[in-house]
Order: structure tokens, then C-alpha cells, then sequence
């Protein structure tokens, strides 16, 4: 997919420079209805976000004081990052954890599904539409229906584990903000896997077929093969899929919040749905401050990987 | 913000808005409503003169105790439609894990409903963000709610905010055959009878769970609260709440003293559903519960019994639980009519009794509290003459809604934790919010 | 893991060669295992009756499957039908929100460097780091007044908002891969730049629209947060707004809730089914390089 820079195009970047702000101007018309979208519908409730994070609230939305607390809702004695009981360092260490490792699984799995499911073989169309199901069922369902399965009395995955001879006994998975956490991951990966592969499958219709079979008569070993053509190929295509999951993964509420069972502020939170229980146990002040660290966070994590990955590259 | 006290003679307001269904003219605001804080006053604005000519909107926003919910409101809406064709009655209905997240939303956006069914509302009354309910409802149906549970609703002032709708009251739940296998004769009454009977049980040996103890985020509160009040006090300090006083210790030690001797469950985060579906599978002696656990225990045949709440000297408690009505002031004479007029027809006898039913509880008011024993069969009349002797959370304390969700979130703790440094733990929590 | 021999299979099966057939049937068998299993535990689950799901130990099979369920969920109080259309309105809506939006954009991207072009692309991503979840009272705020059916309009916008960043993104990956001389040769024969890219680029770029398009239908099929908060009405309320409703806090009707949520799949696979043929055939080998 890389495009080559032609003499031409250095010459018309170099004429671009001259004209910057009315090559940005005749931008305008074609990128306008993003902006005015993301303008109307994010920035608005975004502002009020941060702003919220100044005041002081209680759990019912109620505004304890007409002032602004300074960074009270922050570090304050009922502060974001300072509340008694919360072990903070534990949850921002979490949080790493689950984007890198929850990442990182889904999109080796989703490259090894999506090489199995490019294969031509009957019934692949089928395979390919199964795949799908832990998405087209929505996320929130999925966690329950794992949540529910998990149950160390009335679960039938765990019924299955000792039937099985896995398990002696049977457990209580969500009850132990570690185990719950752990099995937040698999859930996490699970429900990212159809958009991942996807993608990559999409990916690999792109990839031109006689490049691989060029490959394939200079005998070249398939890995070599996979490792040297295909994936560099793949490279746009994974990469934004990362980007997104990324995102996705590090903003996931709904997984860990239905499947950690254990009440309160315990060690197996991120920094997301620490946020959540922040909410209705704090109000929206602290929640909103918490948020306004949350996106800083992310913010970081995607510079980070912008600056690794580098997914616009090869257009850029 | 200051609070508005409304210093009104409430006999001659609660006269005026005898609402009851054929007052044509009743929605009329009296004159005599002109609280402290005049410019937010309803008093100024002329209200419709007959109900068919109100039109205005009311919000309602509920919670789902059941699938049927929302049916059961419609009933009340459709009748209350018939004399009042002009308002318009918008219902949210939400589900209630994600229940108190819509009435932040709401309130933090000033888009207050009108009726609001939840279960609490010292912190809306402390802000002055509501309506006495007593200045909307007709002293019928005032006079018909039970004065027990009615009090539940008064703030710290005697100030009447919130009307029960429902209630529930808990009780010690028993499986009667495990009790004869174990040969326990008597119903445990102090705490010394429970742990003699837990033991005996525990004996048994086939995984037969004593005690169901679910201090989950769902029950921790009430759960928790037993204990303290069986060890013969409360969370309250004077007029301030207090987590950690000697006596809520001493409550928590001796559920610690269950847990650690084997005879709850193995985890204590267990919610509600959890030890309900341990009983109903025979695998639980007791657990403190209300009608539906019984229903469901009943339903897959075992055998259950109940009995008040064994405290540490062998006096019984029973603890009572209400969500409450509350109206929110939009300073809107015509809203605030309609709504008085709404509510009159959910408290009447005939849309009242199915409503209540659809929620699986408890009725508040004398005429269906009386029906519902005349008709009770088997446990769920004791539950109903459990309502008079109940003792209630202190919901009128702003500070409660702290301290209960601290209990909720840390109670669970106790298996591993020490009793006084939880407390403490829990006050510290508590604290920081004030 | 469970991956293991898969991997060596799809290697030296290669992309264009007929795999090897014992390879196919595990590798098959392990993905419908894997993701159809709590798929099936929901199936089973809302065959039994309220109190068989809370059977201790709980049974595989329920004595007598409940196939009642099915049509009992309908006549429910909570309404399925009607939130599934809300569900259905709200999703097609925001997705061609998003291709109307976001498709111009891309291509732009693609196709010209200026000035504020990273700017945009960054500007873009926050917009997909700021999750309705966060901001639902802002939202709140500012579409409180869009009620009655305004409301799905409303969802739409957010949904639409929310979901534009990847479909830029990955759009404009692919469009990037179009080599220009495509396009110029379409200028050349007169069309504008909008005719070139609806009627040239675009038809290249089908994967990458199939992709946005899933991606942006599906986040917008299982919105939550914004939904939650902003519609009133019951019967306007999109599925997962509605299907909490099942579990009440003291009577939880689980198989309903399972029931409804295995019936809200269809329509995503039939619209997967169909869009998939694009995916696979949209693009033959060699059209593009």
C-alpha cells in the first residue's frame, strides 16, 4: 500500500508549502461535516466535563457550592486521586496491563483468524459470520452472559470445569477482583476479535495477489513469506486497528463493571471504571475529574503508540 | 443553597388540595402558598381552573422493579387521563442498576422530574429542590398511608418530603426441614441460639451453608445495619452518623465471628439473588430476607418458616426498607397541580393495590395493608404484620446516602479485615465527603 | 493456546493455494467452539423457566425447553419490538451519517497534503478517546429537549460523532492505496472530484467501507451511555436500554433477557451476510498496483 515518492510529488509538496493556507482553505468544504459534527456533538459536553471537574457535587447530582473547589475534586481530601481507600497506583498500573495485554492478544489472534478465514474453502463464508457473533451480540450481553455462566452456584461454565475434571470445585470468577480481572481480559479479547480480524481481512483483500504469488516462485518460505510481504502490506490495516482498539479497550466500562462482582474500590479497577464507581458513590464532580485524567492518560498511551507505530506512515 | 421552609398551615393546604377524583376545581392553588424564597414561589402563576383544562406536561422517572412496570404505571396514567385529558404524562422507566446514574443526569442538569420514585431523598430535600409531599397530597390519602412507614419520610425537621410507596420488611428466613435434620427445636432468638444453631448445623457436613450474610453492593447496608441494631444500637451519634461507634463494632464482630467459625456463606460479596438461590436449592438454613425470597424458596418446594431477626439479648428486630415518592418543585403552578393530581391517583385503593403488586413488595397504605392480611396465605401475611414493628435506616440524615454507600462497598470486607479499623476505614470515606 | 495448530496450518496453506482439508476442519471446529459457547449457554438459558436458571447445581438442559419464552418476551411488558426498531433506526441512521461524513474527508486526506491535515487526523482521534460514557450529562444538557421521536435524531448525531474517527482513519488508508493516476485519469475524462470519488475510488475502496460500516452500525447497535440518559420514553428506547429492564431489583428474568438478546443478533448477521459478499469480492486481485 505504500506509495513511492515520485519526483512529481516532492515537487508538489514543495508548491503546497508556498500556498498552505489556501490549499487548507479548499480542505475546508470536503472536512467541514466532520467538524461540524465533532464540533456540535463533542466539544460542547467536553467543555462542560472540565468544567464540572471545578465544582463541588453529591452522589445525587446535587451542586454542594455555587464556587469552584480549585483541584479539590483532583486532590483533595474527597479528591479523584486521594480518596481514602483507594489503592490509586494499583489501579493505574491496571490499567496499563489491560490495554497492552488486551491489545496485544486480539491482534495476534485476529492475524492468524484472519489468514485461516482468507483461505478459499466451503463454509468459509459461515466461519467468517460466526465470528462476528461476540460482536453483533452486544458487548454488555456477552460480559453477562460470561458473568452469568461464571457463577459459582448457578453457573454452568463452572458446572462444566469441575464436570470436566479442570476444576475440583467450583469457583467464584467474579467475586476476586483478580481473577474477575483476568477474566475481563479474555472477555475484553473476545469481544474485540470480530473487529480486528475484520479489519485485517479487509486488509488482506488488498493485498494483491500477484505479489504473493512472485513471492511463492522465488521460493520463499511461507513464514518468510507472511513475515516479509504480507504483514508489511498488512501494516496500515493493523495499525489503525490497534489505534482504535486502544482507544476502545482503555475506555471499556462494561466489561469489568459487570464482571467484577466485588463492591467498592478493590485492586482490580482501571482507571475507567474506578470512574464509573466514582459516579455513584461521589457524584459527578470527582467522576469528571477523574475523566479529565482518564483522556489525559489515554492521550499519553496514543502519543506513545503514535510515535512507535506511526500508522499514517506510508500516506503521510 | 438555602433551604426553602415552607412555614404554610398544613391542614388548610392539605384541605386545598383535596384532590380527589371528581374535584373538578381542586387543582386550584391556595393562596396561602407563598414559601419563604418568593421568586421561586408557584403561588403567582395562575393554575387551570378545572382539570380537563390543565395542560401541561409531568415527568416521571421510576425505577423497573419488575418487567411489569411500566404496565403498572400506564394504569395509573390511562385512568388519570381520563379526567385530566390535557396532560401530557411522560414516563421514564430505567432499569436498576443504571437507575441512579439517569437521576444524576437529570438533577445535575436541572431537569427535575416531577414525580421521582427512588429510595431516597434527604439530600434533594437538604438543596430545596422539592415539594413538601404532604402539600400534595389530599388528606385522604394521607390519612390512608401508614403513619409508621409515613415517618420514614419526614426530614430531620418533622418536614414531611417524601411519601412511601413501597415497602418491605426483612425477616429471619428459615429452611424448616433443615432445622429438624439438625435438630434445632427452637428458633435462635440471641446470638448465643444463632451460633448453636449455626454450629449444629455446620455439623451436618453436606454443604448445608448456615447463615446467608450478602454484603454485596446490593444488601451490605441492611445486612450490616441488623447486626449493629442487634447489638442494640444504630449508626447515629447524636443527630451526626457515625460509622465507627463501639456499638457498630461490636455488631461487626460478631459478623466476622460468623464468618470466621464457617457458618455464612464462603463469600460475602454475595448480593441478594445469590443467598435467595442458595435457599430456594436447600443449601442455606437461614437468611434474612422478604416476600420474594420466600415466594421463589416456596416455589422449588422447600419448606421455610419465618421468624424476627435474633439479636445479641434475644430481643427480636425486624428491619424495615421503603422507596419514597418525592416531587420535585419545577415552579410551575399547573405541573405542580397535575402532579398532585397524579399522585392522589396512584395512592387511590383501586389503582394503588395493582401497582404495588407488580412490584413484588409491600403496600403502605391502612386500606391495602388490611386487604393484603385478610388474603394472605401461608408467610406473607407475617411479613405484613411485620411492617408495624419494623425499624427503619436513618434515610432523613443527608449524610446517610455516604454512609450507606461505604457500607455497601467496604462491608464485604469484614471476612479479612478487622471489625474497628473497617469501620474506621469506612468513616474515613464517610468523612471526606462532608 | 487453543490457536496453536491452526497457526501452522494457515501458514503453509498459504492465500491462494487449497488449504489442507484436516487443518480446515479444526481450525473450523475450534472457532465455532470458541465463539459460539456462551452464545450457546444464552440459548439453553432462555429456554428454562425463571426458576430453573437459578437451579443449584445448575442443570445443562432444561427438563422441558420453554420454546414459550420466544413469544412470551413479545407480550412483555418491556417491549422488544419497539426497542429493536429504535435499535434498528438508530444504527442504519448513524451509519449513514458517518459514510455521508466521513467518506469526503477520507478521500481529501488521501488525496492532498495541506497544512492542518495531521492537525484534523489527531483532532479526529480525540474524538474517539472521549467516549459518550464520560461526557453522557454534557450530552444530556445539550439534547435534553430533543424528545418524542427528535430523540433518535439525537442518537444518530452522537452515535455518529462518536464512531466518525475510525471511519476516517481507515477509509482513508485505503483510499491511499488507489494510486492517483486512477483518479486523474477520471479527471482528465471530466469528472469532477466528487464524481471521481464516488464513481472511481470508491468502488476500489470497498473493504474499507465495509469495515467502517460494520464498525460504526455495530458501536452504534450496542450504545449504552448516551441512550440511557436521554431517551424518556419507553418504547423509544433502544435495545440495551430496554433489556436491563428484565432484571428488576427483586424479580430477575434472565431467560428473557437472553432470549431478546439472541433474537437482536439477527438482524446484524443478515446485514453482515450480506454486506460481506462486498468484503471478500469487492476488490480482485490486481485492480489495484
Amino acid at each position: 500500500m505504500s506509495l513511492i515518492a515520485t519526483p512529481k510529488m516532492v515537487e508538489q509538496t514543495k508548491k503546497r508549502k508556498i500556498s498552505g493556507g489556501w490549499e487548507t482553505l479548499r480542505a475546508l468544504p470536503w472536512l467541514l461535516p466532520t467538524l461540524i459534527l465533532i464540533a456540535g456533538v463533542v466539544l460542547y459536553p467536553a467543555g462542560l466535563m472540565i468544567y464540572t471537574s471545578f465544582f463541588k457535587y453529591n452522589n445525587k447530582g446535587i451542586l454542594r457550592s455555587p464556587d469552584p473547589v480549585g483541584l479539590d475534586n483532583y486532590i483533595g481530601k474527597a479528591g479523584a486521586l486521594t480518596f481514602p481507600g483507594v489503592p490509586i497506583a494499583r489501579i493505574l498500573t491496571n490499567t496499563v496491563v489491560w490495554v497492552v495485554v488486551v491489545v496485544l492478544i486480539t491482534v495476534i489472534v485476529s492475524l492468524l483468524l484472519a489468514q485461516f478465514l482468507n483461505k478459499p474453502f466451503r463454509g468459509r463464508k459461515l466461519l467468517r459470520l460466526f465470528i462476528i457473533l461476540p460482536w453483533a451480540c452486544s458487548v454488555v450481553m456477552t460480559a453477562t452472559v460470561f458473568r452469568y455462566g461464571l457463577q459459582q452456584n448457578v453457573g454452568l461454565f463452572n458446572r462444566l470445569l469441575v464436570d470436566t475434571g479442570i476444576l475440583e470445585t467450583t469457583r467464584a470468577f467474579t467475586k476476586d477482583p483478580t481473577s474477575a480481572f483476568w477474566v475481563g481480559v479474555f472477555v475484553a479479547v473476545y469481544v474485540s476479535l470480530p473487529f480486528t480480524t475484520y479489519t485485517i481481512l479487509a486488509g488482506l483483500q488488498a493485498v494483491p495477489g500477484d505479489v504473493l504469488e512472485a513471492a511463492h516462485v522465488d521460493g520463499a518460505h511461507s513464514a518468510q513469506r507472511y513475515w516479509h510481504i504480507v504483514l508489511p502490506l498488512l501494516r496500515p490495516a493493523i495499525a489503525t486497528a490497534a489505534l482504535i482498539n486502544i482507544i476502545n479497550v482503555f475506555n471499556s466500562l462494561p466489561i469489568l463493571r459487570i464482571l467484577q462482582e466485588t463492591p467498592g474500590y478493590h485492586t482490580g479497577h482501571i482507571t475507567t471504571t474506578l470512574m464509573y464507581e466514582y459516579q455513584s458513590a461521589l457524584g459527578p464532580g470527582v467522576s469528571s475529574a477523574l475523566s479529565v485524567v482518564n483522556f489525559l492518560f489515554c492521550l499519553v498511551i496514543i502519543a506513545i503508540y503514535l510515535i512507535i507505530v506511526q500508522p499514517t506512515k506510508e500516506v503521510g | 443553597m438555602k433551604m426553602r421552609v415552607y412555614k404554610l398551615g398544613v391542614a388548610a393546604l392539605v384541605g386545598a388540595f383535596a384532590l380527589t377524583a371528581c374535584g373538578g376545581d381542586a387543582a386550584e392553588t391556595p393562596k396561602t402558598d407563598a414559601p419563604a424564597g418568593g421568586e421561586t414561589s408557584a403561588a403567582g402563576e395562575a393554575p387551570a381552573a378545572s382539570a380537563g383544562d390543565l395542560n401541561t406536561t409531568i415527568k416521571i422517572l421510576a425505577p423497573s422493579y419488575s418487567d411489569s412496570s411500566q404496565a403498572d404505571w400506564d394504569r395509573i396514567t390511562a385512568k388519570f387521563n381520563e379526567e385530566y385529558p390535557n396532560v401530557k404524562v411522560e414516563l421514564q422507566i430505567d432499569g436498576w442498576d443504571n437507575f441512579s446514574q439517569s437521576v444524576q443526569a437529570r438533577i445535575q442538569a436541572n431537569d427535575y422530574p416531577d414525580i421521582l420514585n427512588d429510595n431516597a431523598f434527604s439530600s434533594s430535600a437538604e438543596a430545596g429542590l422539592l415539594y413538601p409531599i404532604d402539600e400534595l397530597l389530599s388528606a385522604e390519602t394521607l390519612a390512608n398511608i401508614d403513619a409508621g412507614l409515613m415517618d420514614n419520610g419526614k426530614g430531620p425537621d418533622g418536614t414531611q418530603w417524601a411519601a412511601p410507596d413501597i415497602a418491605s420488611a426483612r425477616m429471619l428466613v428459615y429452611n424448616t426441614d433443615i432445622f429438624e435434620k439438625a435438630g434445632i427445636s427452637e428458633v435462635p432468638k440471641s446470638w448465643a441460639d444463632l451460633e448453636a444453631a449455626a454450629e449444629k448445623i455446620k455439623a451436618l457436613g453436606d454443604g448445608t451453608y448456615a447463615y446467608g450474610m450478602p454484603l454485596g453492593s446490593e444488601e451490605a447496608q441492611v445486612e450490616s445495619s441488623l447486626w449493629v441494631w442487634g447489638a442494640g444500637g444504630n449508626w447515629t451519634d447524636g443527630e451526626a452518623l457515625k460509622a465507627n461507634s463501639d456499638v457498630a463494632v461490636e455488631g461487626f464482630t460478631q459478623m466476622k465471628k460468623m464468618f470466621d467459625a464457617g457458618y455464612t456463606q464462603p463469600n460475602l460479596e454475595d448480593n441478594r439473588q445469590d443467598t435467595t438461590d442458595l435457599l430456594a436449592a436447600g443449601k442455606l438454613a437461614m437468611a434474612i430476607g422478604h416476600g420474594q425470597v420466600v415466594g421463589d424458596a416456596e416455589a422449588k418446594g422447600i419448606k421455610v418458616a419465618l421468624a424476627p431477626v435474633p439479636s445479641k439479648d434475644g430481643e427480636g428486630v425486624a428491619i424495615g426498607v421503603t422507596d419514597f415518592i418525592v416531587a420535585f418543585n419545577n415552579n410551575d403552578a399547573d405541573r405542580k397541580a397535575a402532579t398532585a393530581a397524579y399522585l392522589n391517583y396512584l395512592y387511590s385503593d383501586e389503582l394503588y393495590e395493582p401497582w404495588y403488586k407488580g412490584t413484588g413488595l409491600l403496600p403502605v397504605t391502612t386500606s391495602t395493608i388490611e386487604k393484603g392480611k385478610a388474603e394472605a396465605t401461608g408467610n406473607q401475611g407475617a411479613f405484613l404484620d411485620a411492617l408495624s414493628v419494623v425499624k427503619f435506616q436513618p434515610v432523613s440524615n443527608p449524610a446517610w446516602d455516604a454512609l450507606q454507600t461505604a457500607l455497601q462497598q467496604n462491608a464485604y470486607k469484614i471476612g479479612t479485615e478487622e471489625p474497628a479499623a473497617l469501620l474506621e476505614q469506612i468513616e474515613a470515606q464517610v468523612a471526606a465527603q462532608s | 493456546m487453543l490457536k496453536k495448530p491452526k497457526v501452522e496450518h494457515k501458514l503453509r496453506g498459504g492465500i491462494d493455494k487449497p488449504p489442507n482439508l484436516v487443518g480446515v476442519v479444526i481450525g473450523s471446529l475450534l472457532i465455532v467452539l470458541f465463539f459460539g459457547f456462551p452464545y450457546a449457554l444464552m440459548f439453553i438459558t432462555s429456554l428454562k423457566t425463571r426458576l430453573e436458571v437459578t437451579d443449584i447445581p445448575p442443570v445443562y438442559f432444561p427438563e422441558e425447553p420453554r420454546w414459550a419464552n420466544y413469544l412470551d418476551v413479545w407480550t412483555s411488558a418491556v417491549n422488544p419490538a419497539s426497542s429493536l426498531l429504535a435499535t434498528t433506526v438508530i444504527a442504519v441512521g448513524a451509519t449513514l451519517l458517518v459514510l455521508l461524513v466521513a467518506t469526503p474527508a477520507a478521500y481529501y486526506i488521501a488525496r492532498f497534503r495541506f497544512p492542518g491535515r495531521m492537525i484534523f487526523l489527531l483532532l479526529v482521534l480525540v474524538t474517539q478517546m472521549l467516549q459518550p460514557t464520560v461526557l453522557a450529562v454534557g450530552l444530556f444538557q445539550e439534547f435534553k429537549g430533543w424528545q418524542g421521536y427528535a430523540v433518535w435524531g439525537a442518537l444518530i448525531l452522537i452515535n455518529g460523532a462518536f464512531n466518525l474517527s475510525f471511519a476516517i482513519w481507515i477509509m482513508q488508508a485505503f483510499f491511499a492505496s488507489v494510486p492517483k493516476e486512477v483518479d486523474e485519469a477520471a479527471l482528465i475524462d471530466g469528472l469532477g472530484r466528487l464524481q471521481t470519488m464516488f464513481r472511481i475510488s470508491l468502488p476500489l475502496v470497498w473493504p474499507g467501507i465495509v469495515t467502517a460500516i460494520v464498525f460504526v452500525f455495530v458501536n452504534s447497535w450496542n450504545e449504552f451511555a448516551a441512550a440511557l440518559i436521554l431517551v424518556r420514553q419507553n418504547d423509544l428506547q433502544p435495545l440495551t436500554v430496554s433489556m436491563p429492564r428484565f432484571l428488576g431489583l427483586y424479580v430477575q428474568d434472565w431467560q428473557y433477557l437472553f432470549t431478546v438478546a439472541l433474537v437482536a443478533i439477527v438482524p446484524v448477521i443478515i446485514l453482515f451476510s450480506f454486506i460481506e459478499k462486498r468484503l471478500i469480492g469487492g476488490l480482485t486481485a490486481g485492480s489495484v498496483k
